[in-house]
């Protein structure tokens, strides 16, 4: 399924309300620091009525604020669904272009642009695609991904359920392409894995044989396994047998998930103000890859139900950082 | 994108909701992997039922056995009764071969009455009898994902009734199921089981079918062959991420030949129930539970026969017909990290009709409005105190308050001490206080009509005052739970039935007769040496004393009688109960379990009789077979391996003829097929 909104051939009318717009939105930027003709200039491109989006702009916006000192940036929120040669005169004359959002992301890299741009606030898996269909090689791009890296999610996994050793994980289409990073980062912690290959039409009978096996179920962001039909049979079936669920979002741990370790808007938006300051600085974007700030979330409820030792958002938190590496 | 042929019924399924208009699963969905940030935000359905009512047993104001599926899976048990065998303390035995009836600490005639059993939080207890009628309980073995089994009074939670103990089923939810499930069973006197369950997910809304048939010849001598025939229904429905609305239905008809009350006889049990049940999330902190249920019971039973002694044709009309409405509210709340509250209030009607039994055309009636809250306090990191009150009000009976309060500590890691106190009731059943089951001589206009056994109107509750004080070691090293329970419950007020003599032709008449005084101690232990073996041992010693009152003058005073009068309760209460079950995967899909049960000597009420201590050796053999499109899984179970016979059951008629039911081997055969 195609979850890209449609848009459908803008009239003469709408094309001149939107420059209007875009026009309108380029005199409200947003200027940190002191601008001028030598000053950095950033473009921020995202869907402006998506309340993340805007999160995650607000954070970013802020952070360079906060960090600006001598040499500052000045910020520009573009909307994403401007027509394409709308948002071309919008970023035409940035340093940096900054999307925030996969459709924000496919938007730009179908534009053929130079601009440097980083690719924020996406799923690898849409990252995975925008390369394969629109980013030669040649452009200068990088990527800071919404999704954890399983070394940290299986940090998460032994400091919440200590004496797991078996650990189990339920593949779909998107998440079997994670499969060697996953074997890795289990070994490497000394877990006993257990895969089960699942569909979206068939996760009942692969869980129900994995839980019987394992101690602690690992969930991967996939939406072929974990979404709103499925969430809660699986998260019911796990409970059942008295398997803890290790999950990617905060949404998870209020449905019923043990834990989860997670990017929020905000860590987004500070990590990127973080890498607009790098490219600032050295003219280099850091390479492509998942964000270094994060959050943990617990569900209390689940943890004592399963007399898991008990810890707060922030106990975790600070446990994570220190096994950081 | 899986492209496998659909199953002829779930391809029925399909189009059924396909021609109502559900979303139905479509290789859309399949392909759904244009994945984007909003799938690590989309809130998800709230799994309240699994997060918020369990409390771990290191928190919980009782001592718990917890029945999950793979313990039913390892066991021998073929029916659901059986199963509570598992439990420390509990009897299980059978009056006819359909008729399961199960106790906890002995003490129990036909209808055991003081114990609540709830399936999904629905009171499943016969209103008629006060007791459990599992051959009407619409519910197979393979619907239930676990039991908790609560030993002690707890009505401050569940009620009165839940008076020496609650049984809880919680049936598995339709979106946990498999999409196509057949099973069919043969075995000894002619048992015959088949079954087919059907699961089906239309985006939001989930569904579960279940059709099943059993039957079987009884005893071997026995006239109680029966077979009954089943319909369920299991739906979830979560139309936020925030609501779940279960609706769950069930449909139960059984017929069976029966010799109780000495009569040979065909006869039914007819039962259906509906419930609906609406859970609503607020924020972190709270949550609504709204129940509203019915549960319907019919059981006709006109018997005619001669009675041997006198030759006089009689006429006894035992029919029943019982119906229970109940609506609930529960809310629960968080205020603080360490507190946990859980209040609510519900209305219940139970009406009985029984035209013979209480010898009134009339319907009766019994409203009960209630009121309760239990509150969790974490005092400390290593205390918890649990306290609650129910508040019930009988149209008939009056007001009752059951309280309970307990305290566990932690001493150290892996190790919880429990202290706790609690009294209960037992509400009299309508037999007890509205009875008047007569016994209508025919064709003899001279003889007067005789009543057999009356129930007094104004017969109080019976009373219990628990207390107890458990151990429960967490053995890491072993992957094991042991649980101590050490017990003293006193009954006041005991209802029995006695022979009084005041009355014309000596009637059988309910009153309160006497007390039960029990002591004794319960093992349980849980073991999973290594990942695939179990081990589960459940050991209750009992000693009670106390009597009843079995005979009345016409004074009012006890009158001599063959049974002693009072009459000791200490042989109704077996002394040693055990079980122990041990099962292991063998690799390759094979799975091998032997279970051990011990039953001491005891003696059973009413029609029952005393029987010799009862032991017995099952074993099952199963092997899985794994397969792409499903799975198949072939077992033999094999109940009293070594041929030793025993009495379940025996009953001594007033001419002293003692009929029992003996207990031989059996042996099961059941081929499980399971289609993704």
């Amino acid at each position: 399924m195609d979850r890209r909104p449609k848009r459908s051939p803008a009239s003469l009318t709408y094309r001149i309300v939107r420059l209007a717009v875009a026009m309108l939105i380029a005199a409200l930027s947003v200027t940190v620091g002191a601008g001028g003709d030598d000053a950095f200039r950033v473009a921020l491109v995202g869907s402006t009525e998506d309340q993340r989006t805007v999160t995650v702009m607000s954070a970013v916006e802020a952070a360079l604020a906060d960090a600006c000192a001598t040499h500052c940036a000045v910020v520009t929120r573009v909307d994403a669904t401007l027509a394409t040669s709308d948002l071309e005169r919008a970023v035409a004359a940035v340093d940096l272009v900054v999307t925030i959002g996969s459709h924000a992301g496919q938007v730009m890299a179908q534009a053929a642009r130079k601009t440097p741009t980083l690719y924020a606030f996406l799923p690898r898996v849409a990252w995975d695609e925008l390369q394969t269909c629109c980013l030669p090689p040649t452009r200068p791009f990088s990527a800071l991904l919404i999704d954890q890296p399983l070394q940290r999610q299986i940090a998460l996994t032994r400091l919440v359920v200590p004496q797991a050793t078996r650990l189990g994980v339920l593949l779909g289409e998107v998440s079997s392409e994670r499969r060697d990073e996953l074997e890795d980062a289990a070994r490497a912690r000394g877990y006993r894995l257990t895969v089960e290959q699942a569909s979206a039409d068939d996760i009942g009978a692969g869980l129900r044989r994995l839980v019987q096996d394992v101690d602690v179920l690992l969930a991967l962001p996939d939406p072929a396994i974990y979404n709103r039909s499925t969430a809660y049979s699986i998260l019911l079936t796990t409970y059942s047998a008295r398997v803890p669920v290790i999950g990617f979002s905060e949404a998870m741990v209020k449905a019923g998930a043990a834990a989860a370790v997670h990017a929020t808007p905000k860590d987004v938006g500070r990590e990127v103000a973080q890498r607009i300051d790098t490219f600032r600085r050295t003219g280099q974007l850091q390479p492509a890859g998942y964000g270094d700030l994060f959050s943990v979330s617990v569900n209390r409820e689940v943890l004592r139900s399963l007399q898991l030792p008990d810890f707060s958002d922030d106990d975790l938190l600070r446990s994570m950082e220190r096994m950081a590496p | 994108m899986n492209n496998k042929i659909l199953p002829p019924f779930r391809l029925a399924l399909l189009c059924i909701a396909a021609a109502i208009g559900l979303p139905t699963p479509s290789a859309a969905d399949d392909a759904a992997f244009a994945m984007t940030e909003a799938d690590f935000f989309t809130p998800l359905p709230t799994v309240l039922s699994a997060t918020r009512l369990v409390q771990p047993l290191t928190d919980a104001p009782v001592a718990m056995t917890v029945i999950d599926r793979e313990m039913i899976d390892a066991s021998s048990a073929v029916n659901v009764a059986d199963l509570l065998r598992l439990v420390p303390g509990f009897q299980v035995t059978y009056t006819e071969g359909i008729d399961a009836v199960t106790t906890y600490q002995g003490y129990a005639d036909h209808f055991p009455r003081r114990m609540q059993v709830l399936v999904d939080g629905r009171s499943a207890y016969n209103p008629g009898i006060n007791g459990m009628v599992w051959s009407a309980l619409p519910l197979t073995l393979s619907d239930i994902e676990r039991i908790e089994v609560v030993r002690g009074a707890n009505a401050a939670a569940y009620g009165s009734n839940a008076f020496l103990g609650t049984i809880n089923i919680v049936t598995r939810s339709p979106e946990s199921v498999d999409h196509v499930t057949a099973r069919g069973m043969a075995g000894s006197e002619h048992a015959r089981e088949a079954e087919l369950n059907l699961a089906e997910r239309f985006g939001p809304l989930a569904l579960s079918a279940t059709a099943a048939y059993a039957g079987n010849d009884g005893f071997p001598h026995k006239y109680d062959g029966n077979a009954s025939r089943m319909f369920t229904l299991r739906s979830a429905y979560h139309p936020t991420s925030l609501d779940t609305v279960t609706f769950n239905a069930g449909v139960r008809e059984t017929d069976f030949d029966s010799e109780s009350f000495r009569v040979p006889r065909k006869r039914e049990y007819r039962a259906h129930y509906q419930q609906l049940v609406w859970e609503h999330v607020i924020g972190d902190k709270h949550d609504i539970r709204i129940q509203a249920f019915h549960n319907a019971f019919k059981s006709p039973d006109n018997v005619t026969f001669t009675d041997p002694g006198s030759g006089l044709l009689l006429n006894v009309d035992y029919s029943l017909e019982t119906h229970r409405y109940d609506l609930e509210i529960q809310h629960r709340w968080s205020p603080a990290d360490d507190w946990r509250i859980s209040w609510g209030g519900g209305l219940r009607n139970d009406t009985v009709r029984g035209a013979g039994v209480f010898d009134s055309d009339q319907d009766l009636h019994r409203d009960l409005a209630r009121l309760f809250a239990n509150i969790e306090w974490h005092l400390r990191q290593d205390v918890t105190l649990n306290a609650g009150i129910m508040a019930e009000h009988y149209s008939d009976t009056g007001r009752f308050y059951s309280p309970r309060l307990a305290l566990n500590w932690q001493p150290a890691d892996h190790h919880t001490l429990r202290v706790s106190a609690a009294r209960a009731y037992r509400m009299p059943t309508f037999l007890e206080t509205h009875g008047e089951l007569k016994v209508d001589v025919l064709l003899t206009p001279t003889a007067p009509d005789a009543i057999e056994l009356l129930g007094t109107a104004d017969n109080g509750a019976e009373r219990i005052h628990s207390y107890e004080i458990g151990y429960l070691v967490d053995v890491p090293a072993i992957n094991g739970v042991i649980d101590l329970r050490l017990f003293h419950n006193e009954v006041t007020r005991l209802l029995y039935e006695m022979e009084d003599e005041g009355l014309p032709g000596d009637p059988f008449r309910f009153d309160e007769a006497g007390s039960i005084r029990t002591n004794g101690i319960e093992v349980q232990a849980h073991v999973r040496p290594t990942p695939n073996s179990l081990l589960h041992l459940a050991y209750a010693y009992a000693k009670a004393e106390g009597g009843y009152i079995t005979k009345i003058d016409a004074n009012g005073n006890p009158a001599p009688s063959r049974s002693g009068n009072p009459r000791s309760v200490d042989p109704s209460v077996p002394e040693h109960t055990l079980t122990l079950l041990g099962s292991t995967k063998l690799g390759d899909g094979w799975q091998l379990s032997g279970t051990v049960y011990y039953v001491s000597p005891m003696e059973w009420l009413g029609e029952g009789d005393f029987v010799d201590s009862q032991s017995r050796v099952d074993s099952k053999l199963s092997k899985r077979i794994r397969h792409e499109t499903g799975d198949i899984e072939l077992s033999l179970n094999v109940q009293n391996l070594f041929n030793d016979p025993y009495w379940e059951f025996t009953s001594t008629d007033i001419d002293d003829n003692v009929s029992g039911n003996l207990a031989e081997r059996r042996v099961y055969a059941q081929v499980k097929v399971s289609l993704r």
